[in-house]
């Protein structure tokens, strides 16, 4: 009986206990409660990530994960995780606000990198598809790697946003961390959290868009060096590159980086950047914003997400009235109308610029220019590396950026020369004419066990270069100039009607596979030597240069878009055979 | 001077012992006043360029090098010396393979694998191109044109997966040979005796006689031949030299190859070496070998540009930067003496040069490549230091186009004739 | 022996029922995770009960199985026939409180364990209509609840007084079973609870159930599955009225140690 009285002393304890503790402290208990989370209790001083996410409200946890309610270290930064930008992680976190981002930033190019593996196995002859979305997710788990994979593996997969920061010696140089990749400006250090914003600074664009076509570093108006490193200063090189390892020097930047020192998002859209959610064959399909979109801009009135957009992004002012991008309709928030002027503002600092228009003077009019791109005039320059020769040593061993470890295989990259003037012309992506560059001529040497193995696959490949200036090419400049032509350096001239071209360079004595010129897209007779990334891309053909160089007799007087004879060429020319007209009299 | 006249004994010594003079003493004493053996031109360019006015020396009566230095023209001798005259009468080589020869007269009349016998008839090319096989003419004849230094630019690698072989420690592209070289001719075919002593100078017209005239218009009468029947032509813009005697060599480690074998062969043992190995390098009159190494790289080489000058005997020829000069010298204690001088007195160190490109092609450059060659006829500073490196200055043996001259290049005239030379071959 | 174990049994059952009813009042089914980590470290004395109520629950179906053991290693039984049926539907009863309270802990595992309950219900004939009866679609936890803290407990309640014939005990082993449980929870420490945003390679499930998940990774039907699941409990109810009662006895002991078997190597 004795126990039975313990037994309901007890059941009456705990019944008490109980009522105690949630009835009569249910304010303390609220109260114990750090808001938003018991995170605060420790982290209280963490500055903020931006003033979009104020940790009064977002505190820590509902980024980072942990135990939000656990009162000790150990439960509380149980399952935590260190950077919660990362797509894989950014997929249960960040998507809980921004869900359709997270969607789109994963299918997007700079996360597969399906442009660049694709074409390199298309141009490597291991796929006869061009156009495949495969990318880095597809292949991580492939044990049967292929050469142009292990090329893709060893250097190139290094530059995708999802990409391990941690796995960097050069932590200077460190890529990756998903979100964070373009949207971080600060490390955390101590209590002073990283910095997030979307006035992303071309310095983040530039940790990867600085090699293969170069347009970050072209844009600044930085040419990747022959390696010199001269002049030498202090006893020392100058020009170096950020990695170290490279030397450059200063050419022409771009107008838009000279004149307004404009930054990359000042026209790459957010939809240009993160992409439309679809996974893209190529950088052009991704790619939102024309030259067009702003200096020949239609207006609508801000939608909310122009709104919200300028919202965070603090400096620009509150749109009203602003330009829209032909493509994706996405809003261009800073180019604003304002009466009948255009205002341009600076997305990194606010800072109001005029926009000038696309002028209607003949050379933008007329019908003889309507297949070039803005890019084949008004580029100056294009970072042109001519030949490079892949050695692969089987048995050596390199590090894969995919697999994020040492293993098998050891490439190492060597080349011919390098140019930057006058660029190639031919057809590009758009079918439009446009700049091209070698893209890319690999001339390969396989070492296997004792044996030997030679392959290569040499193509050029058109983009815009990134070093527009307002003064475009002279007409000269395209119309009589062999390396524009794709002709190569060399002599050019026209006899007995037809276009003659003589060749500096002898590919054969320099020991190349192949005979043709390095620097020679095609032959003067119109025949393509080299091939190129896309289906629509090719070299000029027989006529197009026998029409591009035929013009050249009449500009050498005519050198004027303004001259009348331009303004209808096919009847100027048929009124010169007849004879009826001054010329060469 | 007591060592220099020693050093002409010992040079005239070796003349007797082999006892060319005693049969050809005029030949000898015409060679005495020759480029090959003063080596004038090369020196006393240098010089003047460097600092020093009014320069006027041979090889035979080149100063010491100063001990004592403060300006660029303190260093010149030594860098003469010591980078430029590795290729003497007096020097049979410098290390390189293929750059072994004789001394004196059996520099050129022997072929090397002979020892000790006299070249009968012809002087191979080979023998010319142990000594003319950088930058200036003579390698551009076979189409050779020095590649970057960089490591990276020693592709592409042969069938067997090895570097290309070097020739003159050096690795070339190949370009278009000269039409001569085609045919077969070699140096001495044009070059000849009168033309080696400095007698009579050869030139296109000795052969070339009856040239037709549709050609060979009254209004390029001015020109060169080679002005317009070069192919390409050698364009190394700014040398960037720098004495270190200090042992930092480690940086150097992608740059071993120089174009200067003694180098190479200095920096590779370096650089492997576990031991400290103090900077040394010869000097290439007295072989004594002395503290410090000389480095140097260019800024940018190319083949497709050129510019014209009128040269001092009023034709128009093709002028080169010979060279752009950047000068760096750091001491033994790590001070920086000279840090990237490249102006004496507000002036660039840099001297221009009107000449022949060895690169004859029988086809003429188009009228374009001058009339509408932008470094021509516009010649106008960007702004941008690597681009306005490619305009003259400074030009020694010439002057720059006059105004006049290059207004004439796009006149009125011109067009039309061009015009209708393009429309009447239609 | 035996009497001694199935007393204890009786007073751990006795234990989880309080410690149950202590921490009852500071759960909230529309925030379950959160009041369940509010239990644990804001609400005094709450991660205390939680670890008692955990314990003595696991405690309690332990020592059934081995109450279950040791009597039917005897000869003889002792019960009638209702009575029997209703000891094995409070067996049943038992392993259905321990999964819904599992689930109610509403961490990661939990609901993943829900949901491999929920699809195997879905996909067996006929059970398939009693998923109203624990899906909720607005407040997920909100049924398991219901049936957890009232009618399994309720129900469980009577078929105990069926079996016993009387619902108490005597306070020496309740004393017993609350020492037991009191020791057990000081000296171990509960599974900690993960976090729904955690990315784990493998949750666990509870332990009786491990065995129907790995059936189900590979790949058996539903069906099958609870066949399997309910064949002890009918070999119970069969053992009774089977007159070879050595054949029941082997089919038990088999199942039990092809379901070990199944539970511990097949993962």
């Amino acid at each position: 009986m004795k126990l039975k009285n313990i037994l309901s002393l007890l059941a009456l304890l705990s019944l008490f206990v109980l009522v105690f503790s949630i009835f009569s402290n249910e304010t303390k208990i609220t109260k114990k409660i750090t808001k938003p989370d018991q995170c605060m209790s420790c982290h209280a001083d963490m500055s903020d990530i931006d003033h979009a996410h104020p940790k009064e409200i977002f505190g820590c946890a509902s980024c980072h994960g942990g135990n939000k309610w656990a009162t000790n270290k150990k439960d509380a930064h149980r399952d935590m995780v260190l950077n919660p930008a990362r797509l894989e992680h950014a997929s249960i976190f960040c998507i809980k606000c921004h869900k359709n981002i997270i969607k789109r930033i994963s299918n997007s190019m700079m996360n597969s990198q399906s442009g660049i593996l694709n074409v390199l196995k298309y141009q490597w002859k291991e796929s006869k598809e061009l156009n495949s979305t495969i990318g880095i997710a597809d292949i991580r788990g492939d044990t049967n790697i292929s050469l142009a994979q292990s090329h893709f593996r060893k250097l190139c997969a290094a530059c995708h946003i999802n990409q391990d920061e941690k796995i960097f010696k050069n932590q200077k140089i460190a890529r990756g961390g998903g979100c964070s990749d373009c949207h971080r400006v600060s490390k955390t250090k101590g209590n002073l959290h990283a910095k997030f914003t979307t006035r992303i600074p071309t310095k983040n664009c530039l940790k990867c868009h600085n090699r293969s076509n170069r347009i970050g570093l072209s844009y600044e108006g930085v040419f990747e060096s022959a390696g010199y490193g001269t002049p030498y200063k202090h006893g020392d090189f100058t020009h170096k590159m950020s990695d170290g390892r490279r030397f450059y020097y200063n050419l022409p930047d771009d107008i838009h980086h000279k004149s307004a020192n404009m930054s990359c998002i000042d026209c790459h859209s957010e939809k240009g950047v993160m992409g439309d959610g679809k996974k893209h064959y190529h950088m052009e399909e991704a790619e939102d914003i024309k030259c067009k979109d702003c200096h020949e801009p239609h207006f609508k009135k801000a939608n909310t997400l122009a709104l919200t957009l300028a919202d965070t992004n603090e400096k620009v002012p509150e749109p009203k009235i602003i330009a829209y991008t032909k493509k994706f309709n996405s809003p261009l928030y800073n180019i604003q109308k304002d009466g009948n002027k255009t205002d341009f503002y600076r997305k990194i600092d606010g800072k109001k610029f005029n926009l000038p228009k696309m002028s209607d003077k003949p050379y933008h009019t007329l019908a003889i220019h309507k297949r070039l791109d803005c890019s084949a005039c008004h580029s100056l320059w294009a970072p042109s590396c001519y030949g490079c020769h892949e050695v692969y040593f089987e048995n050596g061993k390199q590090f894969d950026w995919v697999k994020r470890k040492d293993t098998k295989g050891q490439w190492q990259e060597l080349r011919s020369f390098l140019r930057f003037e006058n660029p190639s012309l031919g057809i590009g992506y758009n079918k439009k004419i446009m700049p091209f560059a070698p893209g890319c001529q690999v001339i390969g040497t396989i070492f296997k066990d004792k044996k030997v193995e030679k392959f290569h696959s040499m193509a050029m490949a058109g983009w815009d270069p990134h070093t527009t200036q307002k003064k475009s090419r002279t007409c000269v400049n395209c119309h009589f100039n062999p390396s524009s032509l794709g002709l190569g350096r060399g002599n050019l001239d026209i006899k007995d009607g037809n276009i003659t071209f003589t060749p500096i360079y002898d590919s054969t004595k320099s020991g190349m596979p192949f005979s043709y010129p390095i620097d020679a897209f095609v032959s003067a007779k119109g025949k393509q030597f080299q091939s190129t990334s896309r289906k629509e891309a090719r070299s000029f053909n027989r006529v197009e240069l026998q029409k591009i160089v035929g013009a050249y007799k009449c500009i050498i007087c005519h050198d004027s878009y303004s001259d009348k004879i331009y303004k209808d060429f096919n009847k100027s020319k048929k009124l010169f055979y007849s004879g009826t007209t001054t010329c060469l009299k | 001077m007591l060592k220099i006249a020693i050093f002409i004994s010992i040079l005239f010594g070796s003349l007797l012992a082999n006892d060319c003079v005693s049969c050809h003493p005029k030949d000898a004493k015409n060679c005495q006043h020759s480029l090959h053996y003063t080596l004038k031109k090369a020196i006393n360019i240098t010089r003047v360029a460097w600092g020093i006015k009014d320069s006027n020396v041979t090889l035979q009566t080149l100063p010491l090098p100063k001990t004592d230095i403060k300006k660029p023209s303190d260093l010149v001798d030594d860098f003469l010396r010591r980078k430029c005259l590795k290729c003497h009468l007096g020097n049979r080589s410098s290390g390189e393979k293929g750059m072994k020869r004789g001394k004196s007269c059996l520099a050129c009349h022997t072929p090397h694998q002979k020892k000790g016998k006299c070249q009968r008839g012809k002087i191979s090319i080979n023998k010319c191109l142990s000594c003319h096989n950088k930058e200036f003419v003579g390698g551009d004849y076979l189409g050779l044109f020095p590649k970057d230094y960089d490591k990276s630019y020693r592709a592409p690698l042969t069938k067997d997966g090895r570097y290309p072989p070097q020739k003159y420690g050096i690795d070339y592209h190949h370009l278009s040979p000269d039409i001569h070289f085609k045919k077969g001719m070699t140096c001495v075919d044009c070059h000849d005796k009168n033309d080696m002593q400095g007698i009579k100078k050869v030139s296109c017209t000795d052969c070339h006689k009856n040239l037709s005239k549709k050609n060979h218009t009254a209004y390029h009468k001015k020109l060169a031949c080679s002005t317009c029947h070069s192919a390409w032509n050698n364009n190394s813009y700014e040398l960037s030299v720098f004495r270190d005697d200090t042992s930092d060599y480690k940086k150097w480690k992608n740059l071993t190859l120089q174009e200067d074998g003694y180098l190479t062969n200095f920096l590779r043992i370096a650089l492997k070496s576990k031991k400290k190995i103090p900077p040394k390098m010869p000097d290439w009159i007295t072989h004594k070998f002395k503290d410090g190494i000389w480095y140097s790289g260019y800024r940018y080489k190319r083949w497709e540009n050129f510019n014209l000058a009128n040269s001092k005997d009023g034709r128009i020829m093709i002028i080169r930067p010979l060279f752009q000069y950047r000068i760096s010298y750091r001491d033994k204690n790590g001070k920086m003496i000279l840090d990237d001088v490249n102006k004496i007195n507000g002036k660039k160190i840099e001297v221009w040069l009107p000449y022949s490109p060895h690169t004859i092609s029988k086809r003429a450059k188009s009228c374009e490549s001058c009339h509408n060659n932008p470094l021509i006829i516009n010649p106008k500073k960007t702004g941008y230091e690597v681009l306005d490196m490619r305009l003259p200055n400074n030009i020694i043996n010439g002057s720059k186009l006059t105004k006049k001259q290059i207004k004439k290049m796009t006149s009125k005239r011109y067009k039309k004739i061009r015009a209708k030379m393009l429309f009447g071959s239609d | 022996m035996a009497r001694t174990v199935s007393f204890i049994t009786l007073g751990l059952f006795f234990v989880s029922l309080l410690s149950g009813f202590v921490i009852l009042f500071a759960y909230h089914p529309s925030s379950a995770f959160a009041s369940v980590q509010k239990i644990e470290f804001l609400i005094p004395f709450g991660l205390f009960f939680r670890k008692l109520h955990y314990f003595s629950s696991e405690a309690f179906t332990f020592l059934l199985l081995l109450h279950i053991l040791l009597e039917l290693s005897k000869r003889k039984i002792y019960l009638s026939a209702a009575s029997w049926n209703y000891s094995v539907l409070g067996f049943a009863l038992v392993i259905v409180l321990m999964f819904s309270g599992f689930v109610l802990k509403a961490d990661l595992s939990a609901n993943a364990a829900a949901q491999v309950a929920f699809s195997l219900i879905k996909d067996t004939p006929l059970l398939k209509n009693l998923l109203p009866l624990f899906q909720d679609s607005s407040v997920f936890y909100y049924k398991f609840f219901i049936w957890h803290i009232l009618f399994l407990p309720l129900i469980l309640g009577y078929a105990i007084y069926k079996h016993t014939r009387a619902l108490h005990v005597e306070a020496i082993y309740f004393s017993i079973a609350i020492g037991l449980s009191l020791v057990i929870s000081m000296v171990f420490s509960m599974p900690k609870d993960i976090i729904l945003s955690s990315k784990v390679k493998h949750l666990s499930s509870p332990w009786f159930f491990e065995g129907a998940e790995n059936l189900l990774l590979k790949s058996f039907s539903p069906l099958s599955i609870n066949l399997i699941l309910i064949t002890p409990f009918v070999l119970l109810v069969a053992y009774f009225y089977m007159k070879q009662k050595n054949i029941a006895k082997i089919l038990l002991f088999s199942w039990l140690l092809a379901y070990s078997y199944i539970s511990v190597f097949l993962s």
